[in-house]
């Protein structure tokens, strides 16, 4: 299925080895991840391919539920609902698995050069877009100069603050050339984006009305807070697939009536929900859960320009006041992996080293102490009605109080917070995935980013994260995320506690499913069994 | 009547221009920032300012009105910023099927609890009367979202005998429709009947102590004409002001209802626009539920002169 001449030359390691074997590797990491799901505390949550195993078989329909979406117009899509009904109609050059490793989808093949700042994709031949015209080069350029051309307020143009419009050519019809402003190591991934979906060039920013792209469904109708229908594109370019002859996204304002209506099989899919939401069925014989690694998590951020968190040592004696296990135990029943105060999952190919902080409340005091603060100190915690974030903001109140931190807590609504969380003295904030731990790093540690909500500024950190950012060398981004690793521990401008997992839910029958870090939905690989 | 129903109508004309000024004069101070909720927390500030100022939020609210109005006049309703459509049909569209769920929900109980109510007056501390009055009670008391759950678990997962989205597929028959609203409506009902119940029965035991109807009954008109003509027709004035004052809450304020039994109305797409600062859509949704509101007062009043020779004839000695 996936040729070793599809894939990168250089780099990506990781990628490299788990997919030129992939089915050893697959196999491998069932395994692997069999026994941690053993030792869960959810009981019957399989891990991502698990329901993989018979031979396919075409036909049928499914019904998913998704969260709210918005807008579904690509170009400003944010919503989780509108990312998932869009993935089924259009694509992107290439598509991140579950482990990480990238599958060419529109891309067949790619490589960097003059040190990873020039990129050039070789575009798969003979795919066409759904009012049956070619899809090249000429789309591809228009669709991310589209995205990063400031005229249009897209998100994608955040997320790749490196990639210019003139940056983008053709240099024939099936190959692209990206010129980017420096080295990224990692730039296929950036092409992952949900927003970077490859539209025709004459995109007219209805998507609604005219939904055209390449993928393994047409989209029949959209109906906002209702849903989406699709059906099979009979001339998807990989004529295997899709396996579906219909599909229906359906849009949830909210996470208790997806899960009855899972329980009832109304809805046979529930694309994404959390660890409370999954008490009510994790013991529902007809349903499975599917977990996957993931690197969602929480920033506890301390302003280290104003009091009292421009003191390195308070800033520690807080990160010291945490009992993480007992924090992934407590809010997310184990689903999650302990952080140590950086945000480089595990998950990521980079495998950080150094020792794990563990609570200590007599260092925390100490510390405090030093600093000038031997009573501790009252302050304002800010967070939002959002997940697990105002249980984990009261037991940031619990945990600071035996070391004299006196937190008040301010739980707002999900839209006054966002109007100043980057201007709290202390703030907790839920990041979701990024399929490059540079992503987040850049996003939110930079001293120039604009989501330093920290307010953090370190020379050397910033020297290290442009060297990560370039390297081509996964081996040689480990080293260099194990030193930033290092710093932003010692530093604390942010607590992480934990990575979550993701969770999502098929009835029994839905075959083929798998779970993404990044709550992607891909249903061309999914089946029914009669 | 006629005149009464021109200053009715009037008044009504008004009120939708008030309310229209009082919603947009609301939405200024909403929390959040437009082009931020669109695009999402990690959108850079450029872009946000750009979308914007694309969709003119930051002009003047004034102006903002003023535009809105004539647009409103010239039949354009504007277009949601959320989800990048016209308002004007998406609240046609939403608006007749609360409608829909509204006017269901009203034939299976204003009978219903109505008949109830009067039997229980008839004999007032009797078995049935203790038993419905408790049962009721505690059923009007559970807040929607715990009866909906309860339903749903019952009929729709336990028994499987009913679907739990209330959505029929599309070009379902009359049967299938209805049978995808039994769970809504029953959900309805359930929150519904004790008020409507205890309303009319209250009424009942005071019309039945009343002088006329012993006039009536020692007169020697037979039962049934003494219920039906005199007892009900007086009891019945306050329920019916009570039904005129929930229809704008049944088609507009059934948020929980629409989101639980996966039944997008008016209700859900207001609430999405307020939480949204989805200005043309919340200021659509807002008109034509008090449109709605009003008209339903309008129909109650109606209702009660037609029903009450005393308004009736009141309006005719002016």
């Amino acid at each position: 299925m996936v040729k070793r001449t599809d894939l990168s030359p250089l780099g990506f390691s990781t990628a490299n080895s788990a997919v030129t074997t992939l089915g050893v590797s697959r196999r491998r990491f069932l395994a692997g991840a069999s026994t941690l799901a053993l030792g869960c505390a959810l009981s019957g949550v399989a891990p991502w391919g698990a329901l993989a195993q018979a031979t396919p078989k075409r036909g049928g329909s499914l019904k998913v539920a998704v969260p709210a979406a918005t807008s579904i117009d690509p170009v400003k899509l944010n919503s989780s609902g509108g990312i998932a009904i869009v993935q089924q109609t259009a694509e992107y050059l290439v598509y991140a698995e579950p482990d990480l490793s990238l599958r060419p989808v529109l891309a067949t093949s790619w490589e960097p050069s003059e040190g990873g700042k020039v990129w050039t994709f070789k575009l798969r031949q003979g795919v066409k877009f759904h009012d049956g015209r070619p899809m090249g080069a000429d789309d591809v350029v228009a669709s991310f100069q589209r995205l990063v051309d400031p005229a249009n307020a897209s998100p994608a143009a955040g997320a790749m603050p490196f990639l210019k419009k003139e940056g983008i050519a053709k240099v024939d019809d099936h190959t692209v050339r990206f010129t980017l402003d420096r080295p990224i190591g990692t730039f296929p991934y950036f092409t992952h984006t949900y927003n970077c979906v490859i539209l025709p060039a004459d995109y007219a920013g209805n998507f609604a009305e005219k939904p055209i792209g390449t993928g393994p469904f047409k989209l029949v109708s959209y109906r906002p807070q209702e849903g989406a229908k699709f059906e099979r594109n009979t001339d998807y370019w990989d004529q295997t697939k899709p396996y579906l002859d219909r599909l229906e996204i359906q849009t949830f304002e909210s996470p208790q009536p997806m899960v009855l209506a899972l329980q009832s099989g109304d809805i046979q899919v529930v694309q994404q929900l959390s660890y409370i939401d999954a008490q009510a069925i994790r013991n529902d014989s007809k349903i499975a859960l599917i977990q996957a690694d993931a690197a969602d998590h929480r920033q506890l951020c301390m302003r280290t320009d104003m009091k009292p968190f421009d003191d390195k040592r308070v800033r520690q004696a807080v990160a010291l006041c945490f009992d993480r296990p007992a924090m992934v135990r407590g809010l997310l029943g184990g689903l999650a992996d302990v952080g140590n105060d950086h945000p480089i999952a595990p998950i990521y190919p980079e495998k950080i080293k150094g020792a794990q902080r563990q609570a200590n409340i007599a260092q925390a005091k100490k510390l405090l102490a030093d600093a000038g603060y031997p009573q501790g100190f009252p302050i304002d915690l800010y967070t939002h009605q959002y997940l697990e974030l105002p249980q984990y903001a009261a037991l940031t109140q619990q945990m600071l109080a035996p070391a004299g931190i006196k937190v008040n807590l301010k739980v707002e609504p999900t839209n006054l917070y966002y109007n100043h969380w980057t201007e709290v003295s202390f703030g907790l904030t839920d990041w979701t995935s990024r399929p490059v731990a540079a992503q987040i790093l850049a996003q939110s540690f930079r001293s120039t980013a604009e989501w330093n909500a920290a307010h953090w500024k370190s020379e050397p950190f910033d020297a290290l994260l442009a060297k990560f950012e370039a390297e081509p060398d996964v081996a040689q981004r480990g080293k260099l995320g194990t030193e930033m690793a290092a710093i932003l521990t010692d530093e604390v401008p942010a607590v992480i506690a934990y990575f979550n997992k993701n969770l999502r839910a098929a009835r029994t029958g839905v075959q083929g499913l798998t779970g993404s870090m990044s709550n992607y939905l891909d249903m061309a690989q999914v089946w029914v069994e009669s | 009547m006629l005149r009464f129903f021109g200053r009715r109508l009037l008044l009504l004309g008004v009120t939708l221009v008030v309310a229209s000024v009082l919603i947009f004069a609301i939405t200024n101070v909403l929390p959040g920032d437009v082009g931020r909720i669109i695009l999402g927390p990690f959108a850079p500030q450029d872009a946000v300012a750009r979308l914007n100022a694309e969709l003119g939020t930051d002009r003047p609210i004034v102006i903002r009105y003023v535009d809105w109005l004539t647009g409103v006049a010239r039949g354009d309703w504007g277009r949601s910023y959320a989800f990048d459509t016209a308002v004007f049909p998406l609240v046609v569209e939403r608006l007749g099927r609360s409608l829909t769920l509204a006017v269901s929900g009203l034939v299976v109980l204003v009978p219903l609890a109505v008949a109830a109510g009067v039997a229980a007056a008839r004999r007032e501390g009797g078995i049935f009367d203790r038993v419905l009055s408790t049962v009721s009670l505690a059923f009007g008391a559970l807040p929607e979202f715990v009866t909906g759950v309860f339903l749903i678990l019952v009929f729709g997962i336990w028994l499987g005998a009913l679907p739990i989205q209330a959505l029929p597929p599309d070009g379902a028959g009359p049967l299938t429709v209805i049978a995808h609203l039994v769970l809504p409506v029953g959900c309805l009902v359930l929150l519904l009947f004790a008020y409507l119940f205890r309303m009319t029965r209250a009424s009942m035991i005071e019309a039945l102590a009343a002088d006329y109807t012993r006039t009536a009954e020692l007169k020697g008109l037979p039962q049934r004409t003494v219920i039906w003509h005199h007892v009900l027709r007086n009891a019945l004035l306050p329920t019916i002001t009570v039904i005129g004052a929930q229809i704008g809450w049944l088609v507009g304020g059934l948020v929980v209802v629409e989101t639980l039994f996966k039944y997008p109305g008016i209700g859900s797409l207001i609430h999405f626009a307020a939480t949204n600062k989805d200005i043309p859509l919340l200021v659509g949704c807002s008109l034509a539920i008090t449109f709605v509101f009003a008209l339903g007062n309008l129909a109650a009043d109606l209702l009660y002169a037609i029903l009450n020779p005393r308004v009736r004839h009141g309006r005719h000695a002016h």
